[in-house]
C-alpha cells in the first residue's frame, strides 16, 4: 500500500531487509553465492554416482554378489553396529551416571581416563588386542593359553571399549545441565514409595530417561557411525561387512559399478541412521532444566571400591592395556633397530595433513563468508549439505570419488585422478569439510555486526575488514578447526588406503600394512604416534573453550 | 553541513516506513540529538547517514556532496564519518591503543602514536593503552569507542545510544565530558538517544522523532517550553494534560485561565490540551473544606527536593490526573484527601535541572 510516487524504491526494499553487510548494503552477492554453491556441488559430487547407481543397478558381478555374500554383509553389519551401539551405550551411560552421582576419590583423573580410549583409533586397538591374546603374548605367558581374537565378538569388543566415550560425553553433558532436577526426582521417587521397587524403576524409566534420551541417542548414533565407517577392524578380524565389501568388490573384483551400488546402500543406511537420531531427539536439544549440578553422594567401603573399579575397567581395556602393549612392542622394535622410516612417514603424513587442512579450511571459510554475506535459507542449507560427508563412511566417499574420476576421465584421460595427491585431497575435503565448517559457522554467528560496521566507518574497505577484523577475531576458532581437521586426516585409513598414490604411505596406512603382516613391533611406534595425536584431540575437546572474543 | 532531504527507509512487515520523508539540516560543529521512543526510526536514520544502509528514497548530503540518493551511494569507509555504537563494538583482538589507531593506520608511525596518545589523554584514559577491551569497564570502553571514532578527524560523528549500556550513576560526568570532547573536535555530531537527560545535556538542538517522522526540532528550552505535540511535551519532561478551550481570546481550563508560560498542544481527538508541568500548578490547600476542594489526592511520593503529588482534578465534564510538585513539607497531604489545585501564582522559575531526571516519565501514562 505505497503511494505511486515511491513505488520504485519500495520495490527495491523487497530485495532484502538486511540493514548491514560486509560489502554493500542489500547486496545479493551473486558471484560469492555462485562460487559457494559450486564448491558445495564439488564436495557432494561423490554421491551423485551413488544415487545414479541405485537407479541403474549394479555392475556385472552384482547378481553374483547379491546371491552369495550380500545377505552376510548386511547381517554382519547390522549385528556389529547394533551390538556395539547398545553395549557402548550401557557403558557410557553407566559411567556418566556414576561420575555425576557419586563423590569418588580422584574424580578429575577418573574423568579423563574414562574418555582416554577415544585417543586410540579402533584399528590400532584391534591389532593390539590380537597381540595381547595371541600366541607368545602376555596372556599366553601368564596363563599358558591363547584366545583366538577373531570374528564378530572380537569386533564388538574393540568397538565397545574404544567408542563408549562418545555416549559418555553426550550423556554426561546432559546430566551436568540438569542433574539436580533429575536426582531430586529420583530421590523423591525412592522416598515416596513404600519400598515398591518396580514402581520406582518404572517411574525412573518414564520420568528421567526421556530427558536424557536426546543425549544418549546422539552418542549412540556417533558410535554407530564410527562402526559403519570402520574398515580395517572387520577386515582384520574376518568379519565381512558392507564397508569391507565395497572395498573388496573394487580391489578384488575390479567392479566399480557394483562397489558403487554397495556404497549407495550404505549411504541409504546412514541416512536412515541420521533420521533415527533426529527422531530420537525429537524437538529437544541437549539443554534442559539448567541450574546447579547436584551435590554428589558419598559412598564408602565396598561400594566405593566397586564403583572406582567399574570406572577403571573400561578405559583399562580401551586405553591402558593397548598402550602398555604398544609401548612394549616399541621398545622391542627400537632395540631391534626396526623403527627406520618412521620419521619419513611422519613427515609425509604431516605434510599431507597440512595440505588437506589448508584446502579444507579455505573452502570452509569461503562457504561461511558467502553465507555471512547472504543470510537466508539457501546458504544455510548449502552449508548443511556441504557437511554431510562426515556422516558417510570413508569407503563410501572413496568409491564415490573414484566413480567421479572415472566419469571425468571420459572427457580427458588426465582427469582420472585416482592415485594422486590431488585425488586424496578431494576425498578428504568431501569427508572432513564439516569439521571445519561448523566451528567457523559458530564463529561467524558470534561476530558482532557492529564490529564490521565500526571498521567500515573507520575507513576500511571490505577486504581490510575481512583480514584485519573478521578473521582475526576468531583466530582461536580457526586454529581449533584446523587442528581437528588435521588430526582426522592423519588418522584416516580407508580413504587413504583406497586412493593413495602407488607406494605412498601415511602412518595409518603403514600401521595397517605392517599389522596385517603380523609385524606388530614395527607397527607399534607408528601406532603410538597416532595415539599421541588422538590424545591431542581429547585435550582440545575437553579443554573448556575460552575465546577472548566472547568477552567483549 | 549535513542535510537529510525527504529521507525514507521501509522495512517489509512494518505498516509505516521506519524513516518517513525526513528533512533535517545540521550546521557544521553542531551537536544534534535524535530523540524518540524505540521504533521511532532514529537508529535507522543514523545508519543511513553512516552508509550502513541504503535509503529507499530521499538523500543524505554532506557538504554539498550527495552521499546517498537515487543516483549515488558512497560506502561508509569513504564518508569520513565516525560512529560510536551502542555496544561500543571495540575490536576484541586489539589493545585499546590499536583500537584507537585502527582508523588512522595510513598515518606515519610517529604521527599516529602521538594522535592516539593525545586522544587517550583527552578521553582521560591514558593508562589503558595496553589493555584489551574485555579488561576494562563499560564506561572506559565507551571512552575508547569515542576516541577511536574521533581519531581520523571525521566530518561527522554519530553516536548510537552511547550511554544506554552504562550504569546511570556514572553517566553524568561522562555526559559533560563527552560534550566537551565533541565540541572540542569541531565535528558535526548526531546523537541517538531515548533519554531526555542525555539529549538535553549533550545537544545544541534536539530533533524528536515519532514513527519515522520529525515532530519538532529545536534547543532544549524550546522543546521543553513550547512543544509542538503531546508526544514532544512528554519527551521533554513530566507533564499532565488538561483540556483547554478558547474563551474571549484567551485559553481557559478547568483550573481557570491558562497562564502565558503554559504550552498548548493539539489533542488527538480534536481540541487542545494544556501541557501542565508539575511546577506550573500548586496545591493551595489540603486537606480543604468541602466547598474549596476541586481535587482528590491519589498518591504522594517523596522525591527528595520535592514531593510529587498525583491528584485527580474533577470538573463538570470530566476528570484528569495531575502531577504537582510541592516544595517543602505539607502536612495533611495523603491519599484520598480532598485538595485544591491551582495554577502556580508566584513564578519562581523552572524546576531544578534534576527535575527531568528524578520524575519518572511513566507516572502519568
Amino acid at each position: 500500500m505505497t503511494e505511486p510516487a515511491s513505488r520504485t524504491s519500495s520495490d527495491r526494499s523487497r530485495t532484502g531487509d538486511r540493514p548491514y553487510a560486509l560489502l554493500s548494503p542489500r547486496g545479493r552477492y551473486p558471484i560469492w553465492t555462485a562460487a559457494a554453491l559450486l564448491l558445495v556441488a564439488v564436495v557432494v559430487a561423490p554421491y551423485v554416482p551413488l544415487a545414479v547407481s541405485l537407479v541403474s543397478g549394479g555392475g556385472e558381478s552384482w547378481e553374483h554378489l547379491r546371491s552369495t555374500v550380500l545377505t552376510r554383509y548386511v547381517v554382519n553389519t547390522v549385528v556389529l553396529v547394533g551390538a556395539s551401539a547398545v553395549l557402548a551405550t550401557v557403558l557410557g551411560v553407566a559411567g556418566a551416571w556414576i561420575l555425576e552421582r557419586y563423590d569418588l576419590p580422584g574424580t578429575r583423573v577418573l574423568e579423563l581416563l574414562f574418555v582416554a580410549p577415544l585417543a586410540v583409533p579402533v584399528y590400532i586397538g584391534t591389532f593390539t588386542w590380537n597381540g595381547i591374546l595371541a600366541w607368545g603374548g602376555p596372556v599366553y605367558r601368564l596363563f599358558g593359553g591363547t584366545l583366538p581374537f577373531r570374528g564378530w565378538w572380537a569386533a564388538v569388543f574393540v568397538m565397545v571399549v574404544g567408542l563408549y566415550p562418545y555416549v559418555y560425553l553426550t550423556t554426561r553433558a546432559a546430566l551436568m545441565s540438569n542433574s539436580r532436577v533429575l536426582f531430586e526426582v529420583v530421590a523423591s521417587l525412592s522416598g515416596a514409595g513404600t519400598g515398591r521397587r518396580t514402581a520406582y524403576w518404572r517411574r525412573l524409566w518414564s520420568g528421567v530417561v526421556p530427558s536424557l534420551r536426546p543425549a544418549i541417542v546422539g552418542g549412540a548414533s556417533l558410535v554407530a557411525m564410527e562402526v559403519m565407517n570402520a574398515y580395517a577392524t572387520p577386515v582384520y578380524l574376518g568379519v565381512d561387512t558392507l564397508s569391507t565389501g565395497v572395498f573388496r568388490t573394487w580391489f578384488g573384483l575390479g567392479d566399480l559399478d557394483t562397489a558403487t551400488t554397495l556404497a549407495a546402500i550404505i549411504l541409504l543406511a546412514m541416512l536412515g541412521l541420521i533420521a533415527v537420531e533426529q527422531y530420537g531427539r525429537g524437538r529437544r536439544r541437549y539443554t534442559a532444566a539448567g541450574g546447579a549440578p547436584a551435590r554428589p553422594v558419598t559412598v564408602t567401603g565396598v561400594a566405593r571400591v566397586a564403583l572406582v573399579g567399574a570406572l577403571i575397567l573400561p578405559p583399562a581395556l580401551g586405553f591402558v592395556l593397548p598402550m602398555v602393549q604398544l609401548g612394549w612392542w616399541t621398545v622391542l622394535s627400537l632395540e631391534a633397530g626396526q623403527a627406520t622410516g618412521v620419521l619419513a612417514t611422519t613427515l609425509r603424513t604431516v605434510l599431507l595433513a597440512g595440505g588437506a587442512t589448508g584446502t579444507i579450511l579455505a573452502v570452509a571459510i569461503l562457504l561461511n563468508l558467502a553465507a555471512y554475506l547472504r543470510p537466508g535459507r539457501l546458504m544455510s542449507g548449502a552449508l548443511r549439505v556441504a557437511g554431510i560427508g562426515y556422516a558417510v563412511p570413508g569407503t563410501v566417499v572413496a568409491i564415490g570419488v573414484l566413480a567421479v574420476f572415472r566419469s571425468l576421465s571420459v572427457i580427458d584421460q588426465r582427469l582420472f585422478l585416482f592415485g594422486t595427491v590431488a585425488g586424496l585431497l578431494f576425498a578428504y575435503a568431501a569427508r572432513y569439510l564439516a569439521v571445519a565448517v561448523q566451528p567457523i559457522q559458530a564463529g561467524f554467528a558470534r561476530q558482532h555486526r557492529s564490529t564490521v560496521d565500526a571498521a567500515r566507518s573507520l575507513g576500511s574497505g571490505p577486504w581490510r575488514v575481512l583480514t584485519r577484523v573478521v578473521l582475526p577475531v576468531f583466530r582461536p576458532t580457526l586454529a581449533g578447526a584446523a587442528l581437528l581437521v588435521a588430526i582426522d586426516v592423519i588418522k584416516d585409513l580407508p580413504m587413504t588406503l583406497l586412493l593413495r598414490p602407488f607406494d605412498f604411505s601415511t602412518l595409518a596406512v603403514d600401521v595397517y600394512r605392517l599389522a596385517s603382516d603380523e609385524r606388530m613391533p614395527e607397527a607399534a611406534p607408528r601406532a603410538l604416534l597416532l595415539a599421541a595425536v588422538g590424545i591431542l584431540t581429547i585435550w582440545i575437546i575437553m579443554k573448556p573453550a575460552v575465546h577472548r572474543s566472547e568477552d567483549a | 553541513m549535513l542535510r537529510l532531504h525527504r529521507l525514507t527507509r521501509r522495512f517489509s512487515g512494518m505498516d509505516h516506513p521506519a524513516v518517513d520523508h525526513l528533512d533535517l539540516d545540521i550546521a557544521a560543529g553542531e551537536v544534534v540529538a535524535l530523540a524518540g521512543a524505540s521504533g521511532s526510526g532514529k537508529t535507522t536514520t543514523l545508519r543511513l547517514i553512516a552508509g550502513f544502509d541504503r535509503p529507499d528514497g530521499g538523500e543524505v548530503v554532506v557538504e554539498g556532496r550527495t552521499v546517498a540518493g537515487d543516483a549515488a551511494f558512497v560506502p561508509p569507509e569513504r564518508r569520513n564519518v565516525g560512529v560510536v555504537f551502542q555496544d561500543f563494538a571495540l575490536f576484541p583482538h586489539l589493545t585499546v591503543e590499536r583500537n584507537v589507531a585502527f582508523g588512522i593506520s595510513d598515518a606515519r608511525g610517529r604521527e599516529q602514536r602521538r594522535r592516539v596518545a593525545d586522544l587517550l589523554e583527552l578521553a582521560g584514559i591514558p593508562e589503558l593503552a595496553g589493555r584489551y577491551p574485555h579488561e576494562i569497564s563499560g564506561g572506559q570502553q565507551q571512552r575508547v569507542a569515542l576516541a577511536r571514532a574521533l581519531a581520523p578527524r571525521p566530518d561527522i560523528i554519530l553516536l548510537d545510544e552511547p550511554f544506554s549500556n552504562l550504569d546511570h550513576t556514572c553517566t553524568h560526568r561522562l555526559l559533560s565530558e563527552t560534550r566537551q570532547l565533541l565540541k572540542g573536535s569541531g565535528a558535526t555530531a548526531v546523537v541517538v538517544t531515548h533519554d531526555r537527560y542525555e539529549a538535553f545535556t549533550l545537544a545544541d538542538r534536539i530533533a524528536v522523532l515519532d514513527s519515522g517522522r520529525l515532530e519538532q526540532i529545536g534547543p532544549a528550552e524550546e522543546i521543553y517550553a513550547s512543544p509542538a505535540t503531546r508526544h514532544v511535551a512528554e519527551f521533554a519532561g513530566s507533564a499532565s494534560f488538561v483540556p483547554v478551550w478558547r474563551a474571549a481570546d484567551e485559553w481557559t481550563s478547568p483550573l481557570g485561565p491558562v497562564p502565558d508560560d503554559v504550552a498548548i498542544v493539539p489533542a488527538r481527538s480534536g481540541g487542545h490540551l494544556a501541557v501542565v508541568r508539575p511546577h506550573q500548578v500548586e496545591v493551595t490547600c489540603g486537606p480543604c473544606h468541602d466547598a474549596e476542594h476541586n481535587a482528590r489526592i491519589l498518591d504522594v511520593s517523596f522525591l527528595g527536593a520535592v514531593l510529587a503529588v498525583r491528584a485527580e482534578v474533577a470538573w463538570d465534564t470530566g476528570a484528569e490526573d495531575l502531577l504537582v510538585h510541592v516544595h517543602g513539607p505539607m502536612d495533611g497531604l495523603h491519599a484520598r484527601a480532598p485538595a485544591r489545585v491551582d495554577w502556580t501564582q508566584r513564578r519562581t522559575g523552572r524546576d531544578a535541572p534534576d527535575e527531568a531526571r528524578v520524575a519518572p516519565s511513566g507516572v502519568l501514562r
